[in-house]
C-alpha cells in the first residue's frame, strides 16, 4: 500500500494513520513531499491580509438602516407604490428590445481610447424607482446603466449584475402575478442568451457576434434587477 | 497556527449589545481585515468578499445582542462570515457563472507569474475549485479539522480530507511541481521511486 496524499497530509498535521502506511512514508522521496506540503501550508498561512474597501463600514450602516426599516409600515406603503411602477417600466423598456438576439446590438463607438462604455438611450428607471421606494445600498444595485461595448467589460458588468440580483434574490416576499410573469420572461431570455453564449464558445462565433450576446444580456439583467431591486422592497397591505 | 484574532474589550462589547453605533463601528474596525480576507480566499473574488463582509456585519450588529460569549467573540464573527461564504458558494448564480469564467478575465496561469513565489501562490489559490479552495484555507489556514469541515459544509471528515489531497495536488501541478496522475497512487511519479 503506497502511501496517498492524503496520507501525507494526515502524517504532516500528525493525525493517526496505518502503520504500513507510516512506515512506507518514511523514505526521503516521501519525506521530501510532506516537507512540500508542509511548506505550502506555512506559505498559505503567511499571505498578506487583505484591507477591506474604502467606505465599506458606511454601506454596512446603510444596510443595517434599510433591514431596521423594513418593520417600518408607512416605508413599506410607500416602497408598494415603487413596485408597480418599475414592473411597468420595465415591461414598456422590454417591448424596445428583440425578444432573441438576431445581430449584433447597435452602440455608438467608444471614444478613442475609452473602452468602458456608451450610455444606451433607454427609460429612466432609475428615477422611477428611487422616487417611490426607500434607499436600499442604490450606488451599487443601480449603478450600472451604462453598458460597457469591450468584451470583457461586458462579460464583468453582467457578472456585476448577477451579483446585484443575487443580493436581491435572498429575499422572496410574495408578488402579483404581473410582476411574477415580467421577472419568468426576463429569467427565459437571460436563460436563452446563456445557452446561446455557452454554443457561441464552443463553435468560435466570431467576437462582435460574441459581444452583442453580451450585451444584450446585460440589458436584460439590468432590467432584471431592477425589478427585483422594486419587488425587494417591502410591500404594504 | 493561524493568526490570532484581535480581542474585543468587554465594555466596548456591553455597549455593542445596547446598540451604540460607535461600539459597532469599533467591532468593524477590529475585525474588517480578517473578515474580508477570509472571504477573499475563499471565494476568489473581491466583489464577492465585499458582498460578504457586508453582509457579515449587518448580521453581527442585529445579532451581538445575543452574543453570550460561548466562543471568543473573534470565531463568533469568523463563523457568521464562513457560513455567508459558503451561502454564496451553495448559490446558483454562482455555479452558472463558474461556467463563464467572468472574474478570470485576463489572470494569467500561476506558472506565468512564477516570479514572485507568493503572487504565484495566490493565483493557484484563486484557480482551484471552490470547495477545493474552501476546505484549505479553512483547514490549513484557519484550523478547522476535518470534522468541523465536513460539518459545515454537510458532508462527511473524510470528504474533507479527500477534498485536501485533491487540492494539494493541483496546487503542486500549478506551482511547478511535478504532475500529478490520476488515480490513488498520486506519487508514483518518476521523481519518487519507491513507488
Amino acid at each position: 500500500m503506497h502511501p496517498s496524499t492524503e496520507d501525507l497530509l494526515s502524517i504532516r498535521d500528525g493525525e493517526p494513520v496505518d502503520a504500513v502506511v507510516a512506515e512506507r512514508a518514511c523514505d526521503a522521496a516521501h519525506e521530501q513531499e510532506i516537507e512540500r506540503l508542509r511548506k505550502t501550508r506555512d506559505a498559505l498561512r503567511r499571505l498578506p491580509e487583505l484591507a477591506p474597501p474604502e467606505g465599506a463600514w458606511a454601506a454596512i450602516e446603510a444596510a443595517e438602516r434599510e433591514t431596521r426599516a423594513r418593520g417600518n409600515p408607512w416605508l413599506r406603503r410607500v416602497a408598494g407604490i415603487g413596485v408597480a411602477a418599475a414592473v411597468a417600466a420595465v415591461a414598456i423598456a422590454l417591448l424596445g428590445l428583440p425578444s432573441h438576439p438576431r445581430g449584433p446590438v447597435v452602440l455608438a463607438p467608444a471614444p478613442q481610447g475609452d473602452d468602458t462604455s456608451t450610455t444606451l438611450d433607454t427609460p429612466d428607471l432609475t428615477s422611477s424607482i428611487i422616487g417611490a421606494a426607500p434607499i436600499y445600498d442604490t450606488d451599487r444595485l443601480l449603478a450600472g446603466r451604462v453598458v460597457p461595448t469591450s468584451y470583457p467589460a461586458l462579460v464583468q458588468e453582467s457578472a456585476r449584475l448577477d451579483r446585484a440580483l443575487r443580493r436581491l434574490s435572498y429575499q422572496r416576499p410574495m408578488m402579483s402575478g404581473g410582476t411574477a410573469t415580467t421577472i419568468a420572461g426576463l429569467e427565459d431570455r437571460i436563460a436563452l442568451l446563456d445557452e446561446q453564449i455557452t454554443y457561441g464558445n464552443a463553435r468560435g462565433v466570431p467576437q462582435p457576434q460574441r459581444n452583442a450576446l453580451w450585451g444584450e444580456r446585460v440589458e436584460l439583467m439590468n432590467a432584471l434587477v431592477h425589478v427585483r431591486y422594486a419587488q425587494a422592497q417591502p410591500t404594504g397591505f | 497556527m493561524p493568526n490570532p484574532l484581535p480581542q474585543l474589550d468587554s465594555a466596548v462589547l456591553a455597549r455593542a449589545q445596547h446598540g451604540d453605533r460607535n461600539a459597532h463601528a469599533e467591532i468593524y474596525g477590529l475585525f474588517a481585515t480578517s473578515v474580508f480576507t477570509l472571504a477573499r480566499r475563499m471565494l476568489a473574488s473581491r466583489a464577492l468578499a465585499e458582498d460578504v463582509l457586508q453582509d457579515t456585519f449587518v448580521e453581527v450588529i442585529r445579532k451581538v445582542g445575543s452574543y453570550r460569549g460561548d466562543a471568543e467573540f473573534g470565531f463568533w464573527v469568523k463563523r457568521i462570515a464562513i457560513n455567508k461564504c459558503l451561502m454564496h458558494l451553495r448559490s446558483s448564480w454562482v455555479s452558472r457563472r463558474d461556467g463563464d469564467g467572468d472574474e478570470k478575465v485576463g489572470l494569467l496561469p500561476a506558472r506565468a507569474a512564477g516570479i514572485d513565489d507568493q503572487i504565484a501562490l495566490e493565483r493557484a489559490l484563486d484557480e482551484l475549485t471552490d470547495t477545493g479552495r474552501i476546505v484549505v484555507w479553512l483547514h490549513d489556514v484557519e484550523g478547522h479539522t476535518h470534522g468541523e469541515i465536513g460539518r459545515m459544509m454537510g458532508r462527511t471528515a473524510s470528504f474533507s480530507k479527500s477534498q485536501l489531497a485533491r487540492a494539494h495536488e493541483r496546487l503542486r501541478s500549478l506551482l511547478g511541481g511535478e504532475p500529478v496522475k490520476d488515480g490513488t497512487n498520486e506519487l508514483c511519479t518518476p521523481a519518487l521511486k519507491t513507488c
